[in-house]
């Protein structure tokens, strides 16, 4: 189950003993030190055995997608009752997808800037950033023209340039 | 919430200046949340500590890019004064190549900078990897902060992924699989 560790730089196989590391060390191929830290995540591989709906009985709760399947837990979300095939573990929360393509499109389109309203993390520009460099770049553009407005009225007033 | 919120070491630049200069790394009980500024971009972007895979360190050239960088200037300067003051003959004249003032000005800060360089030690590059995203923290570029933040992520990590070990160990025997229609 377990797959070999690989330097980061690399790509070479490590030392056996490197997960158990606390400080930097060479990787044995290309010398650079590094530090690798497995978690267990790593191990839980995505062909995991997916989870099996339980078939509903008579009067159970269902799935709002799936009414042959008993409901697990509800989305946090929408609260529409979710079976085993439809939950999404994420973070500790049941999610079901149609919230989860929501959340995705609203991040997207940079609609959604609220922090605790963003599932998954979000980008966008950087305006500090941006208005310093256009200050810069129009301050360089500027040198010039202001160089040659000195030059220009100290050639009225007579001065030796 | 906010109390529960700890600031992980690394991101002096977004302490003092604020998120939208710097890039820091915070912890929550349940996951690490990384925020600030990455170039051009501002982001903000939640890792939940069960879905952290992997954490890795990897030492980079750049203390010794900047150290050399900035004593290479400052000897630059220094050549150039010699260099001006050759020209105009005032070799001699007060204070000399090093005490000229407007070389002061200008070597003093960058060996300054070389000598804090120095002192903060090696340069690392620390990834933290989840099944769907590699995050560069660009706050634990130092060796020392990155270690020191790793003592105090890899507890929370391991202490939130506990049940995954467990799970793993129990055999899936029960494979076969009625293809599921999944929701519409
Ligand atoms: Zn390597
Ligand atoms: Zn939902
Ligand atoms: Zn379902």
């Amino acid at each position: 189950m377990k797959r070999p560790q690989t330097c980061p730089r690399c790509s070479g196989p490590l030392r056996p003993d490197a997960a158990g590391l606390k400080t930097l060390t060479p990787c044995p191929a290309c010398r650079t030190p590094i530090l690798v830290l497995d978690f267990p995540a790593l191990y839980t591989s995505p062909s995991a055995p997916p989870a099996r709906p339980v078939p509903a009985m008579e009067g159970a709760a269902t799935c709002f997608y799936h009414e042959k399947h008993t409901a697990e837990a509800p989305c946090c979300h929408c609260g529409r009752y979710l079976c085993a095939v439809c939950a999404v573990y994420l973070g500790g929360k049941v999610y079901c997808t149609a919230c989860l393509e929501r959340f995705d499109e609203q991040v997207r389109a940079g609609k959604d800037q609220d922090p605790d309203n963003i599932l998954m993390g979000a980008q966008r520009w950087n305006y500090t950033t941006l208005v310093l460099l256009g200050v810069l770049v129009l301050g360089f553009l500027a040198l010039p023209i202001i160089a040659f407005l000195i030059a220009f009225f100290l050639s009225f007033s007579g001065a030796p340039i | 919430m906010a109390d529960t919120m700890k600031n992980i070491p690394g991101g002096l630049m977004a302490r003092l200046v604020g998120h939208a200069q710097g890039y820091a790394l915070h912890l929550t009980p349940d996951h690490v949340l990384c925020r600030g500024n990455t170039g051009l971009t501002y982001q903000h972007r939640r890792l939940f500590l069960v879905d952290i895979e992997q954490i890795t360190l990897q030492r980079t050239r750049r203390a010794l890019l900047i150290t050399a960088v900035l004593a290479s200037l400052a000897l630059g300067v220094l050549v150039l004064t010699y260099a001006v003051l050759a020209l105009t003959e005032s070799l001699n004249g007060p204070g000399g190549i090093f005490l000229n003032p407007v070389t002061l000005l200008i070597t003093a800060p960058l060996c300054g900078g070389a000598i804090l360089n120095v002192l903060m030690g090696a340069t690392c590059r620390t990834i933290i990897r989840t099944r769907a995203h590699s995050e560069h923290v660009k706050s634990l570029s130092r060796e020392r902060i990155a270690l020191r933040a790793l003592k105090m992520l890899e507890p929370a990590i391991r202490e939130a992924q506990r049940g995954l070990a467990v799970e793993r160990a129990v055999p899936d025997t029960e494979q076969e699989d009625d293809a599921l229609p999944g929701p519409e």
